[in-house]
């Protein structure tokens, strides 16, 4: 006798085609949310290195200037206490900048290098090779270095407080009086692939390519008066 | 649930009726409720990061707008702006200013400069030049979902779906 086979009750195939139906809908919203956030995350990413690019550039020129220039505390032929000032701390080109700190404030230069037997040391900043380069102070065999690379230029402007009193930002071949600059301008610019950059943006004027654009000011606190 | 059952034979009927549809549907919907959890962590991570971003830009603001004022010392009393104001620029290169309005040159510079970084936002800054000397500084950007975000409703005068930050300072 031919045994009786078991009767099996799987689903029908409408109820598969709508499972089926189902699960697509389901892991595509899914796909299509991850991909959205996948690309929303990258592009968030390359901003934050940008600017993380551009800050540490801005702060870097901003400490430097900052300090530039701040008086030592000396004693006089009498014995009485003096300020020893530099005359001329801050000097600079439309994107480079010269900074003079005494040793004994600000024992190491732009590149950490420190120096035992210099009274004051230099930082030269500047823009070469898309990147924010620094030459030590050794007064032979001095070494560039790059600080922050990645960027697309650097412009500079200068404020020289004028009689009136009044101020003018000037650019580096219209100052008249170095001792004079109170602050500068500092505008930088990175690459900026993959992130929306308004058109107008720049802050330098010579630069065509698009690119994320920043410009703040560094106060140069221990000017002349 | 129930499953098919390994011991038929012949001799033994048995029925295979493997998942049912309403199982099948339980099933997706816990496989929704888990995308759905795993999709709602992505966006939290982007949005903090997100915040991050945005709060470092408003420190650097607020650095910038100091180091502004450490230039023009005599102007102190000239940096106000009204939440929601847009200060108007003045050139100050090509001939020079003076203390007030180079003030107003560098809120409309600064102004800029917020507006490049964080899109929309909007700013109050008061400065007060009696005793005690004080700047204030309020800033506020727009954001979808404050909700989601740590409370900024101890800010006074924050804007409805912005988030906001402050500080103060002595000139």
């Amino acid at each position: 006798m031919k045994p009786r086979m078991p009767k099996q009750r799987g689903h029908s195939l409408v109820q598969s085609l709508l499972g089926l139906m189902l699960s697509m809908l389901v892991l595509m919203a899914a796909f299509t949310a991850f991909a959205w956030v996948q690309s929303s995350h990258r592009q968030l990413q390359t901003q934050v290195e940008v600017q993380q690019r551009l800050r540490t550039a801005m702060q870097l020129l901003r400490l430097r200037v900052q300090r530039a220039g701040a008086p030592g505390l000396a004693v006089d032929g009498t014995g009485k206490f003096k300020f020893d000032t530099l005359s001329t701390a801050l000097l600079g080109t439309p994107n480079s900048l010269s900074l003079v700190h005494w040793t004994k404030l600000t024992p190491a230069d732009c590149q950490g290098h420190e120096s035992s037997y210099l009274s004051t040391i230099e930082d030269a900043f500047s823009f070469s090779k898309q990147a924010l380069v620094c030459k030590d102070t050794a007064p032979e065999d001095s070494v560039t270095q790059e600080l922050v690379e990645g960027l697309d230029g650097l412009s500079l402007l200068y404020a020289q407080a004028l009689p009136g009193p009044s101020l003018q930002w000037r650019t580096a071949d219209k100052v008249t009086l170095w001792s004079a600059v109170r602050g500068v301008q500092i505008c930088l610019q990175a690459k900026a692939v993959g992130i929306q950059v308004p058109s107008s943006a720049s802050c330098i004027s010579s630069l065509k390519a698009p690119g994320l654009s920043w410009h703040g000011v560094a106060a140069f606190r221990h000017f002349v008066p | 649930m129930r499953m098919t059952s390994p011991t038929c034979n012949a001799a033994k009927k048995c029925s295979e009726t493997g998942f049912s549809s309403l199982e099948a549907l339980a099933a997706l919907m816990v496989l929704n409720l888990l995308l759905i959890g795993l999709f709602s962590r992505q966006l939290q991570a982007w949005q903090a990061q997100r915040e991050a971003l945005a709060l470092q830009n408003t420190v650097e603001m607020a650095q910038d707008l100091w180091h502004r004022m450490q230039v023009n010392s005599e102007g102190l009393a000239a940096y106000q702006l009204v939440l929601g104001d847009k200060p108007s620029a003045t050139d100050c290169q090509s001939k020079s200013c003076s203390p007030s309005d180079w003030a107003q040159a560098d809120l409309a510079d600064w102004y800029n400069a917020l507006q490049l970084r964080m899109p929309g936002a909007q700013a109050r800054v008061q400065t007060q030049t009696s005793a005690p000397p004080l700047v204030r500084l309020l800033l506020a950007w727009p954001q979808s979902n404050v909700d989601a975000l740590p409370d900024s409703s101890a800010v006074a005068d924050c804007p409805k779906q912005h988030r906001c930050w402050q500080t103060s300072w002595p000139p």
